[in-house]
C-alpha cells in the first residue's frame, strides 16, 4: 500500500529541499495509516537536503511555518493528527521569509 | 530561575489546541466550512478570508488617507511573497467596480545579487524570472535597478530584453563594504539602509513621490523590538510606522502593516501566487546570528504558544510618533538611515551610556575608586569619543 501525496513549499521553505517547489511522492505506507506526523518525519529522512532544524522542532514544524491540506489550515484537521489520504496536496509555506 | 511560567499565572493566554469536531461553520457567512484558522480560534471559509484582507488593505490607506487619485506610486518589489500579494491586492482594487482605487502603481524590483557577489548571467536570470511573471500577471509597468548602481533604472517591456548591465568595480566595492563589516547585526542593518537609499532613487528615477513597502504586521512587530534592541530610539516610528518620512521629497507607505504575515501566506497560497524569495545573509542561519535573527526566534516561537504576543507588540508601534522638528544641528541627519541626529543632548542619554561602556570594557580591568573619583572622570574627555 502507497500513498501518493503532492507536497508543496513555498516562501522560502524551497530552500530547504533544493529550491524545488513542487514534489510528487509515493510513500510506501504499508497498512499503516499515516498521520501527518509520520509524514514530516518522512520529509526529514527523505526530502530536507539542508539543516532538518530548520523545518523541524522537535517533533512538529519549526514556529512560522504553515501547514495547508487541500487548502485547509492544518489547525483545523487536528495537526500531527490529521490522518493522510490518499492524492492529499500538502503545503508548507515559511512565512519568515517576507518579501 | 522562577518555576512559575506565564502559562500558570494567566492561563486564558495560552494556545489551546482546536478540537476539530467542534468547528462547524465559517464565523463571518455561517454557512460555508471553514479552511482557516487565525488568532488560535477564529475561523473563516476561503471567501470570507480572502474578503478580509483585501478589506483590511483597503481600510489601512482609507485610513491614512495616504493617497490621492492619478498619483504614482513605486511599488517595491522584492520578488518575496509579500511584495506579490501586495501587488495582487493592487490589481485587484484597481480593477474592482466597486470603490475603485484611483492611483498609479509601478512596480520597482532592486536586485541584490551584489551581496553574494552571484554570477552575472544567474543574476539576469533571477531577475527576468521575476519581472517575466510580474510583466504577465499584472498590468503594471516595471522597472529594474541593482543595490550597487542605484542610480541606473531600467523600464523592462516584458519581450525579454533586458538591458541591464553590471559594473564589476561597483558590484566588488559593494561586496567588500558588506564584507568589511564583521558582526552579522551591523551587516543587516547596513544592506537595510543601503536597499533603502536604493529604492528611493530608484522611485526618484521613476517620477514616484510615494513607496509602498510590503512589510507586514508580523515584521513590523518584529522590526520594532530589534529597533529597540539596537538602540534606534527616535527614529523607530519611522520605521515601524505607516509613514516613513525621513525623505523630504519621497515618501515611504506600508500598507500592508495591518496584516499579519500568517494571513498573508494564506493570500498568497489562496490565489495561487507565485513568489520568487532570494536568500538574504541571515537564511538558514541559527538564531544567533544576529540580533533581528534572535528577536525573530524569540517572538514567532513565543506566538505559538501565545497567540496575543504579536499583536501585542504590534498595538505598541501603532503608539510610537515621529518627532516631526530636526534637532538643531545644523538640520543634518544620518547619512546612512535619514534618521533625525541624536548625538548632541545636554542631558544623559543612551549614547553616553555607550560610551561609558565603551571605556570600563576596553580598559581591560575593574575601575577601582580612584578611577570611579569624580575629578578624575574630567580626563575621560567623552567629547572626544564622539562619532
Amino acid at each position: 500500500m502507497s500513498l501518493n501525496l503532492t507536497l508543496e513549499f513555498s516562501g522560502g521553505a524551497e530552500l530547504l529541499v533544493d529550491k524545488q517547489k513542487v514534489h510528487k511522492v509515493q510513500i510506501p505506507t504499508g497498512d499503516k495509516v499515516w498521520k501527518i506526523q509520520d509524514l514530516l518525519y518522512w520529509i526529514r529522512d527523505n526530502l530536507l537536503k539542508e539543516r532538518p532544524e530548520l523545518f523541524l522542532k522537535e517533533n512538529t514544524v519549526r514556529p512560522g511555518i504553515l501547514v495547508l491540506v487541500n487548502d485547509s489550515d492544518w489547525e483545523l484537521l487536528g495537526q500531527l493528527d490529521y490522518e493522510l489520504e490518499n492524492d492529499d496536496n500538502v503545503v508548507f509555506i515559511s512565512t519568515l521569509h517576507g518579501g | 530561575m522562577c518555576s512559575l511560567t506565564e502559562s500558570e499565572l494567566e492561563p486564558e493566554l495560552v494556545r489551546t489546541p482546536l478540537d476539530p469536531s467542534a468547528i462547524k461553520v465559517c464565523k463571518k457567512c455561517k454557512e460555508k466550512p471553514p479552511c482557516v484558522n487565525l488568532r488560535g480560534s477564529d475561523t473563516y471559509c476561503k471567501t470570507c478570508f480572502l474578503t478580509a484582507v483585501h478589506h483590511k488593505f483597503r481600510a489601512t490607506l482609507g485610513k491614512h488617507k495616504a493617497m490621492r487619485p492619478g498619483e504614482s506610486v513605486c511599488i517595491a518589489y522584492s520578488g518575496g511573497g509579500a511584495s506579490t500579494a501586495l501587488l495582487h491586492l493592487l490589481k485587484t482594487g484597481i480593477e474592482s467596480d466597486h470603490k475603485k482605487l484611483l492611483f498609479k502603481p509601478v512596480v520597482l524590483h532592486v536586485d541584490e545579487g551584489a551581496i553574494f557577489k552571484l554570477d552575472p548571467k544567474q543574476r539576469i536570470e533571477n531577475i527576468r524570472e521575476k519581472l517575466d511573471y510580474i510583466a504577465a500577471h499584472f498590468p503594471f509597468k516595471v522597472y529594474v535597478s541593482t543595490l550597487e548602481q542605484s542610480q541606473r533604472v531600467v523600464e523592462y517591456k516584458g519581450d525579454g530584453e533586458l538591458d541591464l548591465e553590471f559594473e564589476a568595480e561597483r558590484t566588488n566595492e559593494l561586496y567588500e563594504s558588506i564584507e568589511n563589516i564583521k558582526e552579522s547585526s551591523a551587516k543587516e542593518e547596513f544592506i537595510n539602509c543601503i536597499r533603502r537609499h536604493t529604492i528611493l532613487e530608484g522611485a526618484e528615477k521613476i517620477n514616484c513621490a510615494k513607496i509602498f513597502t510590503g512589510e507586514n504586521a508580523t515584521k513590523i512587530s518584529i522590526d520594532l523590538l530589534t529597533g529597540v534592541s539596537l538602540g534606534k530610539g527616535g527614529n523607530l516610528a519611522q520605521e515601524v510606522g505607516f509613514w516613513d518620512k525621513r525623505n523630504a521629497a519621497i515618501t515611504v507607505l506600508r500598507p500592508l502593516r495591518d496584516v499579519p504575515a500568517k494571513e498573508l501566506a494564506l493570500y498568497t497560497v489562496f490565489h495561487r501566487l507565485e513568489s520568487f524569495g532570494e536568500p538574504t545573509i541571515g537564511t538558514g542561519k541559527e538564531s544567533l546570528f544576529s540580533i533581528r535573527k534572535l528577536t525573530e526566534d524569540f517572538l514567532v516561537g513565543l506566538q505559538n504558544d501565545f497567540p496575543a504576543t504579536l499583536s501585542t507588540v504590534f498595538k505598541t508601534s501603532d503608539k510610537l510618533q515621529a518627532h516631526q522638528e530636526r534637532m538643531v544641528e545644523g538640520n543634518q541627519s544620518c547619512v546612512l538611515c535619514d534618521g533625525t541626529l541624536d548625538t548632541e543632548v545636554d542631558q544623559h542619554n543612551a549614547l553616553q551610556a555607550t560610551q561609558w561602556s565603551t571605556i570600563v570594557s576596553s580598559r581591560g580591568k575593574a575601575l577601582d575608586t580612584d578611577d570611579l573619583n569624580s575629578a578624575s572622570l574630567d580626563f575621560l574627555d567623552l567629547t572626544s569619543l564622539k562619532l
